[in-house]
């Protein structure tokens, strides 16, 4: 290479679809097409595959400049070299055409319509056509507008179009998408939170902007010009913000359907995808005719001319808007139309697979009858072509532009074909064309087959290897080459020898190792063996001053007799298969571990690389494997309970998704791990001892080399147990408490239960309390619905792990169970750890409750406590309004102060039972009703009702919640409500009673005049005339 | 309180079984109106003997007894509130009725004997010295008549009460004392012989002239004392 050329010259080089690209440089870098094939139809049928032609061979066939009109379309994924082979005919014609031949040429250019108009219009038979209107309408379509101006232009004659179309597009077929759909499409588009979306960055509008307007990277954009369905598709979150922002109705609605309705997204994808050709067509004002008609008149002229026309068209997507058209105009036969007097036409026209697939009209399609077909993978089978390639734009970056336009001066005589001086890069390999041999600098021969063989299958196209090979090995190797090789590449299949000889060296950094393993193993043969040859060691296969060159440290190798190189390229091609197939067959084998450990080896050397765990990728798999390995590993080695750690505890680790004993410094996915594991080359090897211990040896240390991995794998386990232990019962400093938070919940549970009436307040229970089987109480009570549903809580699968957490923590297992459910407790620890916990008061403050655990399993039952300790005063303060309103009822009906012992509420019951007696009597209806069950319940509760009276008031002096609660627990509103429900009820039978007395008294007829004054006259005199003795009497005596 | 209206809605319910059972029996509510009648009448005529005993006696009855009297007055009152006669009341009032007339029997006991003991003292002294001796006798009938409560508004003769014989008998027995103009002396002599414990040492000049005089020498005579 020559450097100083080289970095100027590099990027105009690799680039070729840049406007100013340099014919010269593509004579020079050309390497013959090899696969190629000419069919009638547009898929390549295995038949087909047989008969792979040369470029040479097809330009022979496809141009042989004949009197009939022809069109040939070159068909081809994106960068498989289309272009190339157009450009290359064009080449070809230029050179080899009559005069009576005029070749018209579109270039891809930028890319966009307006390029192309530009091309057009620069032509010298374009610009002598007579009709000057048309050429002025090119002309202006080609104008530049500003941007932003031009893309709302784009926006809103889509809105315009959809405005004034009938949901048909104007195809006037069947309708698309309904009226309904449509308008509400319109106000959608109208939106400026869903313009601004659709006129993003990347987003449609950009990208038919790109298509035609201008281009604003120098990439080729394949990319078609249309509306995708991403484009479309709302997510909740952007219906929200639309909602928010106070979206039209209809915009709504349609936004609404938008939302997870791919078919509905596809429709309207489809529908709008209709307008672009005419508005494409209205941004440069113009017509569908008017390409076609410029062709027609070149064609007209030439005919009067006697000339004949052959164009040329790199990518028919750069014509986007007029394609069709432009197509129409191509396949036009002049035998039809011989009125016209039009020239020959042979046509080559350029399409992606995917274009012409989607964006070819059927009746175009059936118009097309010779196709080029282009390969994917040209270099398939042709490791010296290959190799040419790369060789061939290695000197032409290193060339002058005035050297090469000297041998294009020459007719870019073969034998001319200029060479670069190198001035760095010598000993790295050459490629020898003709006589001439030219510098591989900074790849080798075996760098150059490696690298292609790692390329996915989808990408060995020429454009892809020269962007994602050549380009970026090339900028590595001139930016510095004390880190080349910066890139690193899985080396799979590989013999482990040398790499372990280099990373067993401890006088090196890892990141050294790294790029020392890389590149032996890349660009040199992957051995260590040392030999000479003029004068000149080599080890590994690479000449000593490489290594020095790059700054790479020395190993000692194995001195080997030199080898019998065969030069020939003709056996490169079978050295390279064999090798391909012995690469393969290994990588079959080992492929899981040497896909960990290129991810490792990324992660060890880029201090910002992330290892990639995650649920993406085949490593990532084995990644994750190996962590698990990892921890399952330490979890049965370590003898848990002997270093004070109780099984529960480790369980709970070990149960917790994403909490790990061990896991990776810098690894893609968050991990709560105790101990992480740097990105270091000793990593590398525990990593792989796990890897190999999965994959080679299939879950056995049985396999090659075990022992070493199991011996360091002993150390490190052995090395990291003491910080295992500390960590697994600690986090940030704090000791993990979990057990009391699930005896606290446990006691909650026993008093919500009723099991702990007796105790009073929370400082009497007891440990043996929790020892005992207390099944949940599904039973009927007088608690209200907030004890309830917290009762229902502590009793659902929550309570049941804590009941389990507090029997288990403490339990020594028997035997090998590790949750067993015969326990055997260490009582003494047991009983102190619960009484601490009873000290409490069964209270615990937010800050107390370890809520911040990163072991989500433990952290469970700090965020149970909480829950229930959140919900404890609400149930209180239910219950005490209940009862409350239960003691007001009392209050207004008996005197509470009365009510001291079992036979005052009897005394009550027995005064009812007389009123129902009498009332029955007396047939009233409210003893009609029967009560005598609730009277009944009453005298038999008699007793408990009286407790509840009691306990109801005494509650209300009680401060402590956990008593209070535990008060509760023995259920005063039960009898409270029996007692209440029975006064109300007699209460207002009463009531009815009284009224219905009155009423019936004021029926009850005696005959005749029933006015006491009438009836009992004379009685009521003597009454009278008694009362007037008495005072007269009375008066006496009072006298006396 | 709740118990207290259920009290008060029994009873209620009980004169209510009563006015609708009374209204259903038409005999039953007959014999409660004409023992009601039947009451009212004897208690008129007992507070009548009370007034008439205390305006010409002056007797006084106690405290309780005119309370209870006035009770019985506003529960015959209570007893026909409802336009009909209240069986419950009236046996209620019946029973107090009766109570206070056995009352009114025994206190009258009380004042008649203190009221007539004097009487019957002095009917003892000077009956034997009047001529008259039937009246005397008629006194004493009349005194025992008028013992008892009861009987005290009956007129044996058909034209004056037991009561205002009573009262006669009172006044007449003091005018015959009177008519014997005797002197202090003689009182004195003729009150120890109606006791047996007069003796010939209380004899004097006074006595033995004044029999001398009222022509009485065989009315005494000397005995011997026993004992």
């Amino acid at each position: 290479m020559n450097k100083e050329i080289a970095k100027r010259r590099y990027k105009d080089v690799l680039r070729p679809d840049v406007i100013n690209n340099s014919q010269g440089d593509f004579l020079a870098t050309h390497v013959p097409m090899k696969n190629l094939y000419l069919t009638d139809h547009a898929e390549l049928s295995d038949q087909d595959r047989k008969s792979p032609m040369t470029e040479e061979r097809i330009y022979e066939l496809v141009l042989p400049l004949g009197e009939e009109d022809q069109f040939v379309l070159v068909k081809g994924p994106s960068g498989a070299g289309k272009s190339h082979l157009i450009r290359w005919f064009y080449t070809m014609l230029e050179l080899r055409k009559p005069d009576s031949e005029i070749v018209l040429f579109i270039r891809r250019a930028d890319n966009t319509l307006k390029g192309t108009i530009r091309q057009l219009i620069e032509l010298p038979e374009v610009k002598d056509l007579p009709d000057r209107e048309l050429y002025k309408k090119l002309s202006s379509a080609s104008t530049r507008i500003p941007e932003r101006e031009l893309k709302n232009t784009i926006y809103y004659h889509f809105v315009t179009l959809i405005e004034s179309d009938d949901g048909t597009a104007g195809n006037g077929e069947e309708r698309m998408i309904s009226n309904v759909d449509r308008k509400h499409l319109i106000t959608l588009l109208q939106n400026d939170l869903f313009k601004k979306r659709l006129m993003a960055e990347s987003g449609p509008v950009d990208r038919i902007y790109n298509k035609f307007a201008e281009n604003k990277s120098s990439d080729v954009n394949d990319e078609v010009a249309e509306f995708k369905c991403r484009d479309l598709e709302i997510d909740s979150v952007f219906r929200d913000e639309l909602m928010n922002a106070g979206a039209d109705q209809k915009a709504r609605k349609i936004a609404d359907r938008m939302v997870g309705d791919d078919e509905f997204v596809k429709k309207l994808a489809d529908y709008m995808n209709l307008f672009v050709e005419k508005v494409i067509q209205r941004c440069t004002g113009l017509e569908p005719g008017d390409l076609s008609k410029v062709i027609e008149e070149i064609r007209q002229e030439l005919f009067r001319q006697g000339k004949n026309l052959t164009i040329l068209i790199e990518d028919i997507t750069a014509v986007s808007g007029v394609d069709e058209s432009l197509l129409d105009a191509l396949l036009t036969d002049r035998n039809g139309y011989s009125d016209k007097k039009m020239c020959r036409i042979n046509a080559v026209v350029g399409s992606t697979d995917g274009y012409y697939r989607d964006k070819f009209r059927a009746n175009i399609k059936g118009r097309i009858k010779r196709f080029v077909n282009v390969p994917d993978d040209v270099f398939d089978g042709d490791q010296t072509g290959l190799i040419e390639f790369f060789a061939r734009y290695l000197n032409v970056i290193s060339l002058e532009e005035d050297t090469i336009s000297k041998w294009i001066a020459v007719k870019a005589d073969a034998d001319q074909y200029p060479v670069h001086t190198v001035t760095i890069g010598e000993g790295w390999g050459k490629y020898k064309v003709g006589e001439k041999e030219l510098n591989l600098f900074p790849f080798s021969e075996h760098a150059i087959l490696y690298l292609y063989n790692k390329q996915d299958i989808n990408k060995r196209n020429p454009r892809a290897l020269m962007r994602e090979v050549l380009e970026p090995y090339l900028a590595d190797s001139l930016e510095d080459l004390h880190r080349f090789p910066v890139r690193r590449v899985s080396l799979e299949g590989v013999n482990p020898d040398l790499r372990n000889t280099v990373y067993n060296r401890t006088d090196l950094e890892d990141g050294t190792k790294l790029r020392l393993v890389q590149f032996m193993y890349i660009w040199g043969n992957g051995t260590n063996h040392v030999y000479e040859e003029d004068g000149i060691k080599y080890i590994g296969g690479i000449p000593l001053q490489v290594y020095m060159e790059l700054g790479l440290p020395i190993i000692d190798g194995k001195e080997v007799e030199k080898p019998v190189v065969e030069h020939a390229q003709e056996k490169r091609a079978e050295e390279a298969q064999k090798r391909d197939r012995e690469t393969s067959s290994t990588v079959v084998e080992n492929e899981q571990v040497t896909n960990v450990l290129r991810e490792v080896d990324r992660w060890i050397e880029d201090v910002n690389y992330k290892l990639n765990i995650g649920a993406t990728t085949k490593s990532v798999r084995a990644l994750n494997d190996v962590r698990k390995n990892m921890n399952d590993f330490l979890y049965e080695v370590i003898d848990w309970l002997a270093e004070g750690v109780p099984i529960d505890v480790v369980n709970k680790v070990k149960e917790t998704s994403g909490a790990f004993l061990v896991a990776f410094e810098r690894q893609t996915t968050e991990s709560n791990a105790f101990v992480i594991l740097p990105a270091s080359i000793e990593s590398r090897k525990i990593i792989e001892a796990f890897v190999r211990w999965s994959e080679v040896g299939k879950k056995s240390w049985d396999f090659p080399g075990s022992t070493d991995y199991l011996y360091r794998v002993q150390r490190w386990s052995e090395h990291i147990k003491p910080e295992i232990v500390k960590a697994i019962m600690q986090y940030n400093g704090k000791t993990v408490n979990y057990f009391s938070y699930a005896v606290a919940a446990e006691f909650y549970r026993l008093i919500l239960n009723g099991y702990c009436k007796e105790y009073k307040n929370p400082q009497n229970l007891t440990p043996l309390l929790l020892l005992r089987k207390f099944p949940a109480v599904s039973a009927e009570n007088g608690h209200t619905k907030a004890w309830n549903d917290l009762r229902k809580m502590v009793n659902d699968s929550d309570g049941e792990k804590s009941r389990t957490c507090v029997l288990q923590y403490f339990n020594l297992p028997q035997g090998t169970a590790k949750v067993s459910q015969n326990y055997v407790m260490e009582y003494t620890v047991f009983n102190s750890q619960v009484k601490k916990v009873i000290n409490t008061g069964l209270r615990y403050a937010e800050e107390e409750l370890q809520l911040d655990d990163p072991v989500r399993k433990r952290r469970e039952y700090s965020i149970y406590l909480k829950k229930i300790q959140d919900r404890i005063e609400g149930v209180i303060q239910e219950e005490e309004r209940a009862i409350n309103s239960k003691l007001d009822v009392m209050r207004q009906l008996v005197d509470l102060d009365t009510l001291e012992e079992d036979e005052d509420v009897r005394e009550v019951i027995r005064e009812i039972k007389k009123f129902y007696e009498q009332a029955n009597k007396s047939h009233i209806s409210a003893a009609i009703h029967d009560r005598s069950d609730l009277i009944g319940k009453c005298q038999r509760n008699a007793g408990m009702i009286v407790k509840a009276i009691r306990e109801a008031l005494c509650i209300q002096d009680i401060v402590d919640p956990v008593e209070k609660l535990i008060r509760l627990s023995k259920d005063p509103l039960k009898d409270l409500s029996l007692f209440t429900e029975l006064l109300s009820t007699v209460d207002s039978d009463v009531r009815k009673t009284d009224q219905e007395i009155e009423k019936r008294m004021g029926n009850v007829s005696l005959g005749g005049d029933n006015s006491v004054e009438t009836k009992y006259a004379r009685e009521q005199m003597r009454i009278r005339q008694c009362r007037e003795n008495m005072e007269a009497v009375k008066k006496r005596h009072v006298g006396g | 309180m709740l118990v207290d209206d259920i009290k008060k809605s029994v009873t209620c319910l009980k004169r209510l079984d009563d006015a609708e059972s009374a209204e259903q029996d038409a005999a039953k509510r007959e014999k409660n109106d004409k023992e009601f009648a039947s009451l009212v009448d004897s208690f008129t005529l007992s507070i009548e003997k009370l007034s008439s005993a205390c305006e010409k006696l002056d007797y006084d009855p106690s405290d309780e007894m005119i309370q209870d009297a006035e009770n019985v007055i506003e529960m015959m009152e209570s007893t026909v509130s409802l336009g009909m006669v209240d069986e419950t009341k009236l046996d209620r009032v019946k029973r107090k009725s009766r109570e206070l007339n056995g009352s009114l029997s025994r206190e009258w006991g009380s004042f008649h004997r203190n009221k007539t003991e004097g009487i019957l003292n002095k009917l003892n002294t000077f009956g034997g010295l009047m001529q008259e001796q039937n009246q005397v006798q008629q006194f004493r009938n009349r005194i025992t008549e008028s013992r008892e409560w009861d009987g005290l508004s009956l007129a044996d003769n058909g034209v004056h009460t037991r009561l205002d014989l009573l009262r006669a008998t009172i006044d007449e027995v003091a005018h015959m004392e009177e008519s014997l103009n005797l002197v202090e002396e003689v009182r004195d002599f003729i009150a120890l012989v109606t006791r047996g414990k007069a003796k010939v040492s209380d004899l004097n000049e006074t006595i033995v002239n004044w029999i001398q005089k009222e022509g009485l020498n065989d009315k005494f005579v000397i005995g011997l004392k026993t004992n």
